[in-house]
């Protein structure tokens, strides 16, 4: 190939590169637009009814004595009628004081029925599947452990399947250690953008809001009849969410549902997180990609907000492309003045990966959730471009190595950080 | 029967952050489509003599520093320009050598040990790669494709495109939250005041780090810390006037639309 040649294949790339940038900032703009400006449209949180359904509440566990009682004592403690709610915490081959923490609770509570796997591979996705053969009830909600939902949450998150063209429902977690260091106020940021504003407008326009595997739930009937969670999945809720979709049931994002969780505060920990929800979405993109393409269901848009979606996490390795692309150009002498601007601009701009928003978006989201000093950040929020666009580019690598190896994926838990509680306490 | 259906519990349904939405004051979308219209139109119509103005005293400031600049013409769009020219010195193949040595041990060190916290560790092994990767290219072609002229130019080229670019980008920006008309116009004319000064300082930097250092650092400079400078303080002007309307709006029903 001769140098000019080279030259031009490396300004198409950047080209593509940037009207990809382009369609995001548009997609992003609009978002923005209908969350900060236009109707909203509620969830079913304010829907009073005597029929509400009956829930199997599930919260995978993986060596969680820090956080277990505070999750069951919150779920115990929820304003959901007790003979329509039932409780399994998985203890997912725990070897710490997780298994007996659930043999009390199951021992006081009848409504607590721990599932506890001894052997077998490990993971979020094996533990549902068996869920799917053992919940009581029709409707399934999971949280993680370390999620303490509040008294009113199940039932708004439950009163969403009261519609009949429900197939999933997501609230919104809200981190609680936001205040521990800079990286979790950066976390906070990312999430306030993601929820209060990404997926609130993608409900709002009807287009296809995102169950995110916990905090969220399903009809258990509907899983098993698309074949329970592929076990070979580190992302079942993206999974789940376009299966969902492509067979034309609705996901319901009911933003005042709102749970905290912990977000990591080391960043070696959110690297692992991240490389991981990258492996999961991208494995889920290859698997489902078509299957949105030529769903009948959706509309041209609803596709194309999918597709968008689902190609999340390969766009910071795209956009890295671009910058070394503009590099060698630079090298080379043909690198074209505008290209190079808006590259910049958008490796500046854009930096929370997972909604992908730009710093407009997550503006928006803390005005709307009345934060004030916390926007002080948004510049700093530069800071995670590099060190999101690597985890989630090693994620894509890991994706390919996968895909070529056929290899199996291996379940990797995100670190906790909460001091266990005082003895006694329960 | 509608006699038998539950009764929904006494209890009003209170107004929560979820579904509120902003009411916007009128004319703040009319004044940004504006300012974005007529930021640029000023920018087109005076960004010659601007340049040309600063180039000068760039010139004779960089000359005072003890870095012989003189000007030459350029045209650029419809400018008749005036860019720096400066001299910068070459590298032996010794100091690219070191050059390279040296990126590979930053990015080795970086990668193995350490020593930072990521973000800046990332950031360090990018600026690695670039410089290191450019001394690679020049160690095996002798030369970049851009020398001292051309990198003027596009330092200059870049800067007026900014310029223009600015103005249509902070009003959308700042057309999204509820600003008066009178914030959007000082939001605009503050990015589009910055984005002047901060272009011609930059340029004039440059210029005296590469007649000093060769043109090692040219990439990097351009394309790491050229985007850095430009953006992120964009974002900081809209923050500076973001929190106080923050502040404004905080615990207030006024001014929310609510469900």
């Amino acid at each position: 190939m001769n140098t000019s040649l080279f030259a031009h294949v490396l300004q198409t790339y950047v080209v593509i590169v940037i009207a990809v940038m382009c369609v995001y900032a548009v997609r992003h703009f609009w978002f923005s637009i209908s969350r900060l400006s236009m109707t909203q449209r509620p969830s079913f949180q304010d829907l009073y009814d005597d029929e509400l359904p009956a829930i199997t509440v599930v919260v995978p566990m993986h060596n969680e004595a820090t956080v277990a009682r505070d999750a069951l004592e919150a779920l115990l403690n929820a304003d959901y009628p007790p003979d329509r709610l039932e409780i399994i915490p998985i203890d997912d081959q725990s070897r710490d004081a997780t298994t007996s923490i659930l043999a009390e609770y199951a021992d006081r509570h009848p409504i607590v029925r721990p599932l506890y796997v001894l052997r077998g591979a490990r993971g979020k996705q094996n533990s549902l599947n068996v869920v799917l053969r053992i919940a009581k009830h029709p409707i399934v909600l999971v949280f993680d452990a370390d999620y303490t939902p509040g008294p009113g949450l199940l039932r708004e998150l439950g009163a969403a399947f009261t519609d009949p063209e429900v197939g999933a429902v997501m609230g919104r977690v809200v981190p609680r250690n936001t205040g521990r260091n800079l990286l979790t106020r950066l976390l906070s940021l990312e999430r306030s953008g993601g929820y209060q504003v990404d997926q609130q407008a993608r409900f709002n326009l009807d287009l296809l809001p995102q169950y995110g595997g916990t905090v969220g739930g399903f009809r258990r009937e509907l899983v098993e009849r698309i074949g329970g969670f592929h076990e070979e999945t580190l992302a079942e809720d993206t999974d789940l969410t376009v299966r969902l979709y492509a067979q034309g049931w609705k996901v319901v994002y009911a933003n005042r549902a709102e749970c905290y969780e912990e977000v990591p505060h080391q960043w070696s920990v959110r690297f692992r997180q991240l490389r991981r929800w990258s492996r999961g979405h991208n494995r889920a993109m290859l698997r489902n990609l078509s299957a949105i393409v030529r769903s009948e269901h959706l509309s041209f848009i609803q596709r194309l907000d999918g597709v968008l979606l689902l190609l999340v996490y390969a766009i910071p390795p795209l956009l890295l492309g671009g910058l070394a692309a503009n590099v060698v150009l630079f090298y080379m002498g043909a690198m074209p003045v505008i290209a190079s601007i808006l590259i910049g601009f958008f490796i500046v701009g854009y930096n929370a990966v997972g909604n992908f928003a730009p710093v407009y978006e997550i503006g928006a989201a803390e005005l709307l959730d009345g934060g004030v000093e916390r926007i002080y950040l948004l510049p700093l929020l530069f800071t995670l471009f590099l060190f999101n666009s690597a985890a989630v580019s090693a994620g894509v690598f890991d994706t390919i190595g996968d895909v070529l190896k056929s290899r199996s994926v291996r379940w990797d838990k995100t670190g906790r950080a909460r001091r266990p509680e005082a003895p006694g306490r329960a | 029967m509608i006699a038998d259906a539950p009764r929904a519990p006494d209890r009003p349904i209170l107004p929560h952050r979820s579904y509120r939405t902003l009411v916007r004051p009128r004319g703040s979308t009319v004044t940004a489509l504006i300012c974005a219209a007529l930021g640029s139109a000023v920018v087109l119509a005076f960004a010659g003599v601007i340049a040309n103005a600063s180039t000068s005293q760039l010139a004779r400031a960089l000359t005072a520093f003890g870095v012989p600049v003189t000007l030459q013409p350029d045209r650029f769009l419809h400018y008749d320009l005036q860019t720096l020219h400066f001299s910068m010195p070459s590298h032996s193949w010794v100091d690219l050598l070191l050059w390279i040595v040296a990126c590979a041990l930053v990015v080795v060190v970086c990668a193995i040990a350490r020593p930072v916290y990521p973000p800046l560790r990332y950031f360090l092994i990018l600026n690695a790669l670039v410089v290191g990767g450019e001394a690679t290219y020049l160690y095996f072609t002798g030369h970049l494709g851009y020398d001292s002229d051309d990198f003027s130019q596009l330092m200059l080229h870049t800067a007026i495109a900014t310029w223009v670019i600015v103005p249509p980008l902070v009003a959308l920006f700042a057309a999204l939250f509820p600003f008066g008309p009178l914030a959007i116009v000082e939001i605009v004319v503050c990015s589009l005041a910055f984005e002047i000064v901060l272009s011609m300082v930059r340029y004039g930097t440059f210029v005296a780090l590469l007649s000093h250092s060769g043109p090692i650092l040219m990439s990097d400079l351009y394309l790491q810390f050229g985007p850095l400078f430009d953006v992120i303080p964009l974002i900081g002007i809209l923050t500076l006037f973001l929190v106080p309307l923050a502040r404004r709006m905080q615990g207030k029903m006024q001014g929310w639309v609510w469900l």
